[in-house]
Protein backbone atom coordinates (compact mmCIF):
# COMPACT_ATOMS: atom_id res chain seq x y z
CA UNK A 1 0.00 0.00 0.00
CA UNK A 2 1.16 3.55 -0.63
CA UNK A 3 0.74 6.38 1.39
CA UNK A 4 0.94 9.73 -0.27
CA UNK A 5 0.90 13.45 0.43
CA UNK A 6 0.46 16.30 -1.37
CA UNK A 7 3.60 16.57 -2.91
CA UNK A 8 3.52 13.00 -4.56
CA UNK A 9 0.29 13.45 -6.08
CA UNK A 10 1.13 16.93 -7.66
CA UNK A 11 4.51 15.16 -8.80
CA UNK A 12 2.48 12.75 -10.81
CA UNK A 13 -0.33 15.83 -11.65
CA UNK A 14 2.27 17.55 -13.35
CA UNK A 15 4.83 14.77 -14.97
CA UNK A 16 7.71 16.22 -13.18
CA UNK A 17 11.32 14.20 -13.33
CA UNK A 18 12.16 11.72 -10.52
CA UNK A 19 10.92 9.34 -8.64
CA UNK A 20 7.44 9.23 -8.22
CA UNK A 21 4.72 6.77 -6.78
CA UNK A 22 4.38 3.83 -8.97
CA UNK A 23 0.47 3.96 -10.06
CA UNK A 24 -0.04 0.10 -11.25
CA UNK A 25 -3.16 -2.62 -11.46
CA UNK A 26 -3.92 -3.99 -8.22
CA UNK A 27 -1.64 -1.11 -6.23
CA UNK A 28 -3.61 0.49 -3.77
CA UNK A 29 -3.09 3.98 -2.79
CA UNK A 30 -4.14 6.10 -0.15
CA UNK A 31 -4.01 9.48 1.14
CA UNK A 32 -5.62 11.99 4.35
CA UNK A 33 -8.44 14.28 2.70
CA UNK A 34 -5.47 16.83 3.44
CA UNK A 35 -4.25 16.46 0.11
CA UNK A 36 -7.46 17.31 -1.41
CA UNK A 37 -7.20 20.91 -0.04
CA UNK A 38 -3.32 21.37 -0.10
CA UNK A 39 -2.74 20.18 -4.07
CA UNK A 40 -6.07 22.59 -5.36
CA UNK A 41 -4.37 25.15 -3.23
CA UNK A 42 -1.31 24.63 -4.78
CA UNK A 43 -2.68 24.57 -8.49
CA UNK A 44 -4.44 27.86 -7.43
CA UNK A 45 -1.38 29.64 -6.37
CA UNK A 46 0.49 28.80 -10.16
CA UNK A 47 -2.50 31.19 -11.17
CA UNK A 48 -2.15 33.47 -8.79
CA UNK A 49 1.45 33.85 -9.80
CA UNK A 50 0.96 33.50 -13.47
CA UNK A 51 2.30 30.21 -14.13
CA UNK A 52 -1.13 28.55 -15.49
CA UNK A 53 -3.10 30.61 -17.22
CA UNK A 54 -7.32 29.93 -16.71
CA UNK A 55 -7.43 26.87 -19.36
CA UNK A 56 -4.32 25.00 -17.97
CA UNK A 57 -5.42 26.07 -14.28
CA UNK A 58 -9.21 24.66 -15.64
CA UNK A 59 -7.71 21.51 -17.37
CA UNK A 60 -4.92 20.86 -13.99
CA UNK A 61 -8.03 20.79 -11.67
CA UNK A 62 -10.13 18.49 -13.48
CA UNK A 63 -7.05 16.21 -13.84
CA UNK A 64 -6.81 16.66 -9.89
CA UNK A 65 -10.12 16.15 -9.28
CA UNK A 66 -9.89 12.44 -11.47
CA UNK A 67 -6.93 11.91 -9.61
CA UNK A 68 -7.74 12.14 -6.44
CA UNK A 69 -11.33 10.12 -6.93
CA UNK A 70 -9.08 7.55 -7.68
CA UNK A 71 -7.46 7.28 -4.39
CA UNK A 72 -8.50 6.20 -0.98
CA UNK A 73 -8.87 8.88 0.96
CA UNK A 74 -9.09 8.71 4.86
CA UNK A 75 -10.97 11.89 6.18
CA UNK A 76 -9.56 13.54 9.12
CA UNK A 77 -11.48 12.43 12.11
CA UNK A 78 -10.52 12.15 15.49
CA UNK A 79 -8.38 10.00 15.89
CA UNK A 80 -6.20 11.23 13.16
CA UNK A 81 -6.42 14.36 15.51
CA UNK A 82 -5.11 12.66 18.48
CA UNK A 83 -2.03 11.19 17.11
CA UNK A 84 -1.05 14.58 15.11
CA UNK A 85 -1.32 15.85 18.52
CA UNK A 86 1.08 13.17 20.02
CA UNK A 87 4.75 14.70 20.62
CA UNK A 88 6.98 13.86 17.68
CA UNK A 89 11.15 13.14 18.21
CA UNK A 90 11.18 16.48 15.68
CA UNK A 91 10.10 19.44 14.92
CA UNK A 92 7.19 18.97 12.55
CA UNK A 93 4.63 21.42 10.87
CA UNK A 94 0.68 20.96 11.83
CA UNK A 95 0.09 19.64 8.81
CA UNK A 96 2.59 17.31 8.37
CA UNK A 97 1.77 15.80 11.40
CA UNK A 98 -1.44 15.11 9.99
CA UNK A 99 -0.29 12.69 7.46
CA UNK A 100 1.84 10.90 9.22
CA UNK A 101 -1.20 10.39 11.93
CA UNK A 102 -3.56 9.06 8.93
CA UNK A 103 -0.19 6.47 7.45
CA UNK A 104 0.56 5.52 10.93
CA UNK A 105 -3.75 4.72 11.96
CA UNK A 106 -3.97 2.79 7.93
CA UNK A 107 -0.84 0.73 8.64
CA UNK A 108 -2.49 -0.50 11.56
CA UNK A 109 -5.39 -1.21 10.08
CA UNK A 110 -3.97 -2.71 7.12
CA UNK A 111 -1.70 -5.57 9.23
CA UNK A 112 0.05 -7.55 6.50
CA UNK A 113 0.18 -5.22 3.86
CA UNK A 114 2.97 -2.81 4.53
CA UNK A 115 2.89 1.24 3.71
CA UNK A 116 5.26 3.23 2.37
CA UNK A 117 4.85 6.82 2.75
CA UNK A 118 5.29 8.56 -0.45
CA UNK A 119 6.82 12.66 -0.28
CA UNK A 120 8.87 14.42 -2.19
CA UNK A 121 8.95 17.06 0.70
CA UNK A 122 12.26 16.87 2.69
CA UNK A 123 10.42 18.10 6.25
CA UNK A 124 7.26 15.55 5.74
CA UNK A 125 9.61 12.77 4.83
CA UNK A 126 11.30 13.48 8.44
CA UNK A 127 8.48 13.78 10.19
CA UNK A 128 7.27 10.22 8.77
CA UNK A 129 10.68 8.60 9.50
CA UNK A 130 10.97 10.20 13.14
CA UNK A 131 7.60 8.05 13.59
CA UNK A 132 9.29 4.84 12.33
CA UNK A 133 7.32 4.77 8.98
CA UNK A 134 9.23 3.57 5.18
CA UNK A 135 9.66 6.58 3.41
CA UNK A 136 10.17 6.52 -0.21
CA UNK A 137 10.29 9.86 -2.88
CA UNK A 138 12.86 11.91 -0.75
CA UNK A 139 16.42 11.82 -0.09
CA UNK B 1 -39.16 -32.37 10.13
CA UNK B 2 -41.26 -33.08 12.56
CA UNK B 3 -38.79 -32.80 16.17
CA UNK B 4 -37.68 -29.94 14.39
CA UNK B 5 -41.23 -28.58 14.46
CA UNK B 6 -41.37 -30.04 17.89
CA UNK B 7 -37.97 -28.57 18.97
CA UNK B 8 -37.68 -25.52 16.96
CA UNK B 9 -36.17 -23.10 19.45
CA UNK B 10 -33.35 -25.35 20.95
CA UNK B 11 -31.82 -26.15 17.74
CA UNK B 12 -32.07 -22.72 16.60
CA UNK B 13 -30.37 -21.92 20.17
CA UNK B 14 -27.81 -24.84 19.28
CA UNK B 15 -27.46 -22.96 15.77
CA UNK B 16 -26.45 -19.99 17.38
CA UNK B 17 -23.57 -21.72 19.29
CA UNK B 18 -22.28 -22.85 16.03
CA UNK B 19 -23.76 -26.12 15.64
CA UNK B 20 -24.88 -26.83 12.03
CA UNK B 21 -27.69 -28.65 11.77
CA UNK B 22 -29.31 -30.58 9.02
CA UNK B 23 -32.70 -31.07 8.43
CA UNK B 24 -34.50 -34.02 6.49
CA UNK B 25 -37.68 -35.08 5.10
CA UNK B 26 -38.13 -38.43 4.72
CA UNK B 27 -34.56 -39.24 5.07
CA UNK B 28 -33.53 -36.55 2.44
CA UNK B 29 -31.72 -33.58 3.45
CA UNK B 30 -34.01 -30.53 2.58
CA UNK B 31 -32.35 -27.60 4.25
CA UNK B 32 -29.41 -26.99 6.91
CA UNK B 33 -29.84 -24.36 10.17
CA UNK B 34 -26.43 -23.05 11.22
CA UNK B 35 -24.74 -20.03 12.49
CA UNK B 36 -24.72 -16.61 10.29
CA UNK B 37 -22.03 -17.00 8.13
CA UNK B 38 -19.02 -14.21 8.95
CA UNK B 39 -18.78 -12.25 6.07
CA UNK B 40 -15.11 -11.40 5.27
CA UNK B 41 -14.08 -8.13 4.30
CA UNK B 42 -11.23 -6.33 3.38
CA UNK B 43 -9.70 -3.84 6.10
CA UNK B 44 -10.60 -1.39 3.47
CA UNK B 45 -14.22 -2.46 3.20
CA UNK B 46 -14.08 -2.45 7.09
CA UNK B 47 -12.92 1.11 7.17
CA UNK B 48 -15.11 2.37 4.43
CA UNK B 49 -18.22 0.98 6.28
CA UNK B 50 -17.45 2.41 9.36
CA UNK B 51 -17.30 6.39 7.58
CA UNK B 52 -13.42 6.35 7.89
CA UNK B 53 -11.88 6.02 4.78
CA UNK B 54 -13.65 7.07 1.31
CA UNK B 55 -12.72 4.64 -1.16
CA UNK B 56 -11.45 5.47 -4.27
CA UNK B 57 -11.29 3.46 -7.67
CA UNK B 58 -8.05 3.02 -8.14
CA UNK B 59 -7.99 2.73 -11.98
CA UNK B 60 -4.97 3.96 -12.73
CA UNK B 61 -5.11 3.11 -16.62
CA UNK B 62 -7.79 5.34 -16.95
CA UNK B 63 -5.57 8.81 -15.87
CA UNK B 64 -5.18 11.16 -18.33
CA UNK B 65 -2.14 13.88 -17.65
CA UNK B 66 -1.55 16.58 -19.95
CA UNK B 67 1.69 18.03 -20.98
CA UNK B 68 2.04 21.67 -20.18
CA UNK B 69 4.70 23.88 -22.33
CA UNK B 70 6.42 25.02 -19.35
CA UNK B 71 8.23 24.52 -16.50
CA UNK B 72 6.07 24.73 -13.57
CA UNK B 73 7.74 24.54 -10.11
CA UNK B 74 4.38 23.38 -8.41
CA UNK B 75 6.48 21.81 -5.12
CA UNK B 76 7.44 25.34 -4.04
CA UNK B 77 3.73 26.30 -4.62
CA UNK B 78 3.09 23.46 -2.39
CA UNK B 79 5.51 24.67 0.28
CA UNK B 80 4.27 28.19 0.13
CA UNK B 81 0.83 27.23 0.83
CA UNK B 82 1.95 24.80 3.72
CA UNK B 83 3.94 27.64 5.06
CA UNK B 84 3.19 31.08 4.17
CA UNK B 85 0.38 31.41 1.67
CA UNK B 86 0.77 35.39 2.58
CA UNK B 87 4.26 35.53 -0.18
CA UNK B 88 1.44 35.20 -2.86
CA UNK B 89 1.53 38.44 -4.75
CA UNK B 90 -1.36 38.89 -7.32
CA UNK B 91 -0.44 40.41 -10.46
Amino acid sequence: MKYVDASAVLRVLFSEPGPSVPLVPGGRVVASQLVEIEAFRAVDRERLIGSLDDDQTATKRKELADLLAMLDLMPIDNAAIEGAKRSFAVNVRALDAIHVASAEILAAEAQGDPLEFWTHDSRQAIAARSRGLTVCGSH
Amino acid sequence: MSELKAHLSKYLRMASRGSSILVKDRHEPIAQIGPPQVEAVSWRERMARQGRLRLGTQKWAALKISKLDRVVDIQASLRAVREDPSEVRRR
